[in-house]
């Protein structure tokens, strides 16, 4: 129980922190959606706290509820070996939060797999694309409105080509001009 | 105005208000078996025992009326024992009967026992035997194991059906319900006792063996087998509804709904018109479609609109009869318009209506009154005369008993040019149906008006459809959709929408909830139809719904 | 390497970056994960996971099942150590009912765990030695692997997909002669690792193969959110078993093998180290369990015996209101962690109070490996995917859930 994480947290974001509390030994602080990527960094540097490493990025769909959906982030660290649930309420008509993948880069994935199963946006982050169901899926899944036994509309065969010339290029630029081959 | 504290919580409450009712204000559920709140107080059970300050026993408080400056406690130490040992009690005959009893899911022993006791069985003897599906008439079924004599189902026939069928019987252990010798449970509300039965004592025949209570799913419909439009519980499993239960509503029907009534479920499902029918060909909707305009067009060119009529039926629901009146009004361009609905039949004073009709109210409310609409007797005696040559029918019932009449109607239809019937059912309903089984269809030989339309075409039912019905005393009561439209049938309003577009006119919504802002969008929200005029509600009214608490059934 | 390159080679023959497909099917990328790996020469220039293959809709489904149902989708999903899982989303459930289980069910689920963990790390070293063309270590290892599935399957009844677990304690009690048969398995167990260790650990092949590819650094391991061996064998030392103890793992005595360079070699020596410590831990767990009840003593969460299911109606009510509604679980929500053999495992679950999940998440270690697998394998040859991906373990069942 790290309960005095929850202050540290109060004591910085004080408006943006909604509710706090300490149950079943999940310490969590509700915050505004909009605070979170300020909220985890503060978690991430401060000294006290030291949260580096990421668990997991969740969401559950309160359905009926207002605001609908929340976004759960769950940080640990390993110095300290305390964790902290951080949770920010996200409602359906603006279901976008900003993105912490500057800040992990494993919440990458994790953000792309709240996209993809719950339908949040994750505003900043630099790849959001489906990455557990196939790209012409239509829908959010683990939506409580998506019915279990929902079909799907048949997809065209495609071929993909994926242009990375570019990045071919850049690659080899890129040590061009770090002078790699001056010797 | 006593004041009562009840788990520490105060609260101010009327005069005579029970322990019971002034806990379930405060949100406390105290368990209990005996007790109805529309039945006498028997006390008999003992389940609802509460701990009352300054008071050596513990007391029944389903039966003990409120004084100022009690207190209460609902779960102290001897109230949790008292509990565990009226239902230990209770359990100690009760048959181990879950896999074969229909309540099971929907049984206050089962949920109060998982809630409050579950202690294991101290009991090292056989035992007490009992009657075993005995037949207490033609729809009950009586249990004597599992029945927990509550006396609920006495008192039921002997306060709200006021025919004192039901008696205890016996003494003791082998204490049983019976009936008096030479009689039979035979009133209209039989099927009543078993929604109250809190066990699985008393079952009805119809639902025996059925389906299983939590695979069903439940949506807040009306019942549409007569005016009163009894509030119901539809449940149904699969697309298939399995039963009706009531709904409490103090102004309509309380907690009550008849026999008849119930049985109406099975028009949803028995002999239904499946898919469009254009002569003796079963096509699709969009052909349907085609050949109506193409044949309309016509008879609308040929016939004067005086030679046009439509029979409205009052058992389809206010939207759909909204889009009639916009067809006859823009397409048909008639007034000629009649009544047609099932024909009247038996009525008693509790809940049955003799018209046998949901909607009639509706009618009136969209029309703007019964005199827009003729009898269906001058319906036929204008198609006899050659005044009407082409009519459009909405459902197939004739609305009358009379077969001289109805064999009329039959044989004036088939001289009609043009014949649009726009249906549920495919057989021609016997009405008033025999009310222990299905409704019989009429005889394959005779021609039914399916196979006389010109035009035939599926509309759903009320189980199938979101709408509106006005009941007898003017209240209009929604329901909703159970499961979407079977076979390849459609709501009346979307069909009326559908043909209306088809002949060039706007007649379809896109959602029924711009239909009904325009249907009832300007009256003000409590000015919605809710009484038309004030007319009693023939069921009897219960203490103010204040003091009521969570009805308990 | 592009290094090599003249610089003017480039301006005579059109070079162009390759892309292959590493697809799904491919005996190499088993529990089906795609790589699109955009190629110069036999480096990796790029690579993009894609994942899904195995999608089987389990969180999906639990929101649908009463609590004991979503025991069998525990099972498959990290398929090769079951009870893990199972135990796992036990101690979710109980954390949320405030249930406590009695010693001999937590003994036992630390005895099961650590079997479990030892099928899983036997399967990834026989992988491994596969897929470098070792056939006789994967032989060595499946042989192992089998000898635990006997065990298994004595108690649990099946060798897989074992539904073993139960919200409340376990299915049955350990069979009689289990510690007979342990005995067998434990020597064997001993010897087997013993012929690994010397056909794979010293190998000219192997070692060429494995050192010095796909290594990372105990930062960037941490910021990609590995955990498991393969953080340990980056040099970090976390293991919840010793800093978050759970069931019996406060009461044994094991050590954590820690690695230094993070790469595969590493990753391949932890693995057989975790070998010899679960065994260590199941002997005594054997050693130190007594005789008692193995499911709590509770009748809202746990069934009743059969004899009382038959002949009362308490036991008869009390089975059918736990068989078709479910145990009614507070209203709440938790985040419930324990020592998956890849890494850690999470569940996060929350109740709305009935007898069904509203929402059953899982952390689950395989994904979030895939997520940065990348990292791994970007800069590396074609070749080194083989053992990368192996000592990974990514298990598919897991990573799509």
């Amino acid at each position: 129980m790290a309960e005095i994480l929850i202050d540290y947290v109060r004591e910085e974001y004080e408006d943006a922190v909604l509710e706090s509390h300490s149950r079943l030994g999940n310490d969590t602080v509700v915050v505004d959606k909009d605070a979170v990527p300020d909220v985890i960094q503060f978690l991430k540097d401060d000294d006290r706290c030291k949260m580096n490493l990421l668990r997991q990025i969740s969401c559950v769909d309160y359905d009926n509820r207002h605001p609908r959906f929340e976004v759960v982030y769950v940080l640990y660290s390993l110095q300290h070996k305390h964790m902290l649930l951080v949770r920010a309420p996200v409602p359906e008509d603006d279901c976008e939060v900003p993105t912490i993948s500057h800040l992990y880069r494993t919440a990458g994935w994790l953000e792309r797999e709240v996209w993809d199963m719950y339908g949040v946006t994750f505003d900043g982050h630099p790849d959001l694309r489906r990455v557990m169901m196939y790209e012409e899926f239509e829908g959010h899944p683990l939506r409580k409105d998506y019915d279990k036994q929902d079909g799907q509309p048949r997809t065209e065969f495609l071929s993909r080509e994926r242009d990375s010339v570019e990045e071919f290029n850049i690659y080899v630029k890129d040590r061009d001009a770090a002078g790699s081959r001056d010797e | 105005m006593p004041k009562v504290t009840i788990n520490n919580e105060e609260i101010e409450v009327d005069d005579g208000t029970t322990v019971m009712e002034a806990a379930a204000q405060l949100g406390y559920d105290i368990p209990h078996f005996c007790y109805h709140p529309a039945l006498s107080i028997p006390a008999n059970c003992r389940m609802c025992l509460v701990e009352v300050e300054d008071n050596p026993d513990l007391q029944p408080s389903c039966h003990m009326p409120v004084n100022d400056g009690m207190e209460v406690h609902t779960e102290s130490e001897r109230v949790v024992k008292a509990r565990k040992s009226v239902l230990e009690f209770i359990l100690v005959n009760h048959p181990v009967d879950c896999p074969i009893c229909d309540q099971a899911g929907e049984c206050k022993l089962q949920d109060y026992y998982m809630a409050y006791d579950a202690q294991e069985s101290r009991l090292r003897t056989e035992k007490v035997d009992g009657v075993k599906v005995y037949p207490l008439g033609p729809e009950v079924v009586y249990d004597g194991e599992r029945c927990i004599l509550c006396t609920r189902c006495v008192r039921f026939c002997e306060e709200i059906t006021e025919t004192d069928e039901l008696t205890t019987a016996q003494r003791g252990d082998h204490t049983e319900i019976r009936t008096f010798p030479g009689q039979e449970l035979d009133n209209n509300y039989s099927m009543c006792t078993v929604d109250i039965c809190p066990v699985g004592a008393l079952t009805a025949r119809d639902f025996r063996f059925k389906c299983r209570v939590w695979l069903m799913n439940t949506t807040d419909s009306v019942c549409t087998g007569c005016s009163q439009g009894c509030n119901i519980h539809l449940d149904h499993f699969r697309n298939e509804v399995q039963r009706y239960r009531p709904r409490y509503n103090p102004d309509v029907n309380d907690y009550w709904m008849c026999d008849p009534g119930r049985y109406t479920y099975k028009e949803v499902h028995q002999d239904r018109l499946e898919d469009p029918m254009v002569g003796d060909n079963v096509v699709n909707w969009h052909a349907a479609t085609q050949a109506y305009v193409s044949t309309m067009d016509e008879a609308l060119d040929t016939f004067e609109p005086s030679e046009r009529a439509m029979v409205l039926s009052p058992q389809v629901s206010c939207e759909g009869l909204h889009q009639a009146r916009r067809f006859a009004d823009e397409v048909l361009e008639t007034d000629r318009l009649y009544m047609g609905g099932k024909p009247g039949g038996e009525s008693d004073d509790l809940l049955m209506n003799a018209d046998k009709n949901p909607n009639r109210r509706g009618i009136e409310y969209v029309f703007g009154g019964l005199e827009a609409v003729d009898s269906f007797e001058s319906l036929v005696d204008a198609m006899e005369a050659g005044e009407i040559r082409v009519l459009h029918m909405m459902n197939k019932h004739i609305p009358t008993t009379d077969d001289a009449l109805r064999a009329r109607f039959v044989d004036a239809v088939a001289d009609l040019d043009l014949f649009v019937l726009q249906a549920m059912h495919r057989g021609e309903m016997v009405f008033p149906p025999d009310h222990r089984g299905d409704f019989p269809a009429a005889d394959l030989d005779d021609p039914t008006l399916v196979e006389l339309a010109d035009i035939a075409l599926p509309s759903s039912s009320h189980a199938e459809q979101d709408g509106t019905f006005v009941n007898e005393d003017g209240i209009a009561q929604p329901f909703s959709q159970s499961f979407k439209p079977l076979y390849n049938s459609q709501p009346d309003w979307q069909i009326f929408g559908r043909l209306g577009d088809e002949m060039g006119h706007s007649l379809s919504y896109r959602r029924l909830a711009d239909l009904r802002e325009e249907m009832f969008g300007d009256a003000e929200d409590d000015a919605k139809p809710k009484t038309l005029d004030d007319k009693q509600s023939k069921s009897r009214a219960p203490a103010d719904a204040a003091t009521q608490p969570t009805p308990a059934e | 390497m592009a290094e090599d390159v003249s610089p003017t080679i480039d301006q005579d023959i059109h070079t162009e970056p390759m892309l292959l497909q590493m697809g799904p099917s491919h005996p190499a990328t088993h529990g089906t994960v795609r790589f699109n790996l955009t190629m110069d020469g036999e480096t990796i220039v790029k690579c993009d996971t894609e994942i899904g293959y195995l999608h089987r809709g389990f969180e999906k489904e639990s929101e649908h099942s009463t609590w004991n149902q979503v025991f069998p989708y525990t099972d498959r999903l990290n398929y090769v150590s079951p009870l893990l899982n199972n135990f796992g989303y036990a101690l979710a459930v109980e954390k949320l009912l405030e249930l406590d289980v009695p010693p001999r069910c937590k003994w036992i689920r630390t005895l099961m765990g650590e079997i479990s963990r030892l099928t899983d790390h036997l399967t990834a070293t026989g992988a491994s030695a596969l897929e470098l063309g070792a056939m006789s270590a994967f032989l060595y290892c499946i042989e192992g692997r089998e000898i635990l599935w006997d065990l298994v399957e004595q108690v649990t009844g099946a060798r897989l997909t074992v539904s073993y677990g139960r919200v409340g304690g376990l299915r049955d009690d350990l069979p009689e002669n289990f510690e007979e048969d342990w005995e067998y398995v434990r020597e064997r167990l001993y010897e087997i690792h013993e012929e690994i260790r010397t056909l794979l650990s010293r190998n000219r092949i192997f070692l060429d193969r494995t050192q010095g590819t796909g290594a990372i650094d105990p930062e960037t391991a941490i910021d990609w959110g590995f955990t498991g061996p393969i953080l340990r064998s980056a040099g970090v030392d976390y293991d919840v078993r010793k800093d978050h103890p759970y069931f019996m793992y406060d009461e044994v005595d094991f050590d954590v093998p820690v690695g230094e360079t993070g790469d595969n070699y590493d990753r391949y020596l932890v693995r057989l180290e975790e070998i010899i410590q679960s065994i260590r831990i199941i002997d005594q767990c054997l050693e130190k369990m007594e005789p008692g009840p193995v499911t709590a003593d509770d009748p809202r969460v746990v069934l009743p015996e059969k004899d009382d299911v038959y002949n009362t109606i308490e036991g008869m009510i009390n089975h059918f209101k736990l068989v078709f509604e479910g145990i009614q679980v507070p209203a709440g929500e938790v985040y419930s962690y324990t020592e998956g053999s890849n890494g850690e495992l999470g569940f996060h679950i929350v109740s709305n109070g009935t007898g069904k999940p509203w929402k059953v998440g899982i952390r689950s270690p395989s994904m979030i490996h895939m997520g940065g697998i990348h990292e791994l394998l970007e800069g590396g040859m074609l070749a080194d995917i083989i053992p990368t991906f192996d000592t990974i373990n990514m298990i598919g069942g897991e990573c799509d859930k």
